[in-house]
């Protein structure tokens, strides 16, 4: 009988494993570095879209509006449908809110800060096309000092400035608006 | 009684080498798409500001128009070369301490640096034959100056007295 068995040698055993451990290791902590990441953006982009569809509500509503007052942090105005409207930033609950409905989802965003600037040039009333509603606010501009949370990272923040013309400021986009008012 | 030949081959160190490298390859190609992907999607912030820029710079040209002084020879308030398909890029701003809207050589946007914006005015034609009502498309094309850089327009039409 001839048996011939050729295993592993001791040291081969022992290179072996230990390339495996070393590569286990490495693509275990890989894994759990992606996992961890996407979990982060997974919540950013919550937030992301959170303060995106905040933002454009306040677009529409700003954009069909006019008879604006503008203080620092709030907004009265009429709307489209010429009712009373605003948009007011609670200091102290750090909110945002469009006639009492906060326009952020804060267990994502949190708004640290707004100001609010009213662009009003003196121009003298004329029948001109443009500017007929000469004392009208021909631009509206928001500063948003946002942080993003995040269950994982430090939440980090976010500026973003907004603009808006109002239509109403254009004589060619309004006529007598609320004349069933 | 049967004569058995029993010749088991096991790998060698060198099979077992390349094997895990093959393995590792594999795995670092995996882990580079799954980079990419998380890449372009941490971008979703970028592109938001990106909106939010581009949008700015078109609503500061139409806020430009529509607060033209009375008597203004040029509703757009900036030159415009009134030639047909004629183009003028300008850089225009807000500046929040002066309230004022800035005609600025500086293209870069002064709330976030990392975009610039150009505002090209593009004169499309005479609104009424023999006026002085000309017809101008306003592009706000913004670009994102860090990798990966891209770049975003918006256009608007508007009509404008320009004598």
């Amino acid at each position: 009988m001839t048996k011939k068995n050729k295993a592993f040698t001791l040291i081969e055993t022992v290179v072996v494993i230990m390339l495996f451990i070393f590569a286990i290791v490495i693509i275990a902590q890989l894994y759990i570095s992606l996992t961890k990441a996407a979990l982060d953006l997974q919540q950013r982009h919550i937030a992301i879209n959170s303060i995106h569809s905040g933002l454009e509500k306040i677009y529409s509503e700003l954009k069909n509006g006019f008879s604006f007052t503008i203080t620092d942090n709030s907004i009265l105005f009429k709307d489209k449908l010429c009712e009373t409207a605003m948009i007011n930033f609670d200091s102290n609950r750090l909110l945002l809110y469009y006639n009492s409905s906060s326009l952020f989802n804060k267990d994502f965003v949190e708004l640290e800060d707004v100001k609010i600037y009213g662009y009003n040039p003196s121009t003298t009333p004329s029948a001109s096309y443009y500017y007929q509603h000469s004392s009208s606010t021909k631009l509206i501009v928001i500063d948003y000092y946002f942080y993003i949370k995040s269950p994982i990272t430090t939440k980090t923040p976010l500026f973003i400035r907004q603009s808006i013309a109002p239509l109403n400021s254009s004589k060619a986009q309004i006529v007598n608006r609320c004349k069933f008012e | 009684m049967k004569l058995i030949n029993n010749k088991e081959k096991a790998f060698t160190l060198a099979e077992i080498i390349i094997a895990l490298l093959i393995i590792g390859i594999s795995v670092a190609a995996l882990t580079r798409l799954a980079i990419n992907y998380i890449v372009s999607l941490s971008l979703a912030k970028e592109q938001l500001l990106a909106i939010y820029v581009t949008q700015e710079g078109l609503e500061l040209a139409t806020a430009l128009r529509n607060s033209a002084p009375t008597g203004s020879n040029n509703r757009f308030q900036v030159p415009i070369n009134t030639t047909s398909n004629a183009i003028s890029t300008y850089c225009l701003d807000f500046n929040s301490s002066s309230k004022e809207i800035t005609t600025t050589t500086d293209c870069a946007v002064s709330w976030n640096r990392k975009f610039t914006r150009e505002i090209i005015y593009q004169t499309l034609a005479r609104a009424n034959p023999g006026g002085d009502d000309y017809i101008i498309s306003i592009m706000s094309s913004s670009t994102y100056n860090q990798e990966p850089r891209f770049s975003l327009n918006q256009k608007i039409v508007h009509t404008g007295y320009i004598r």
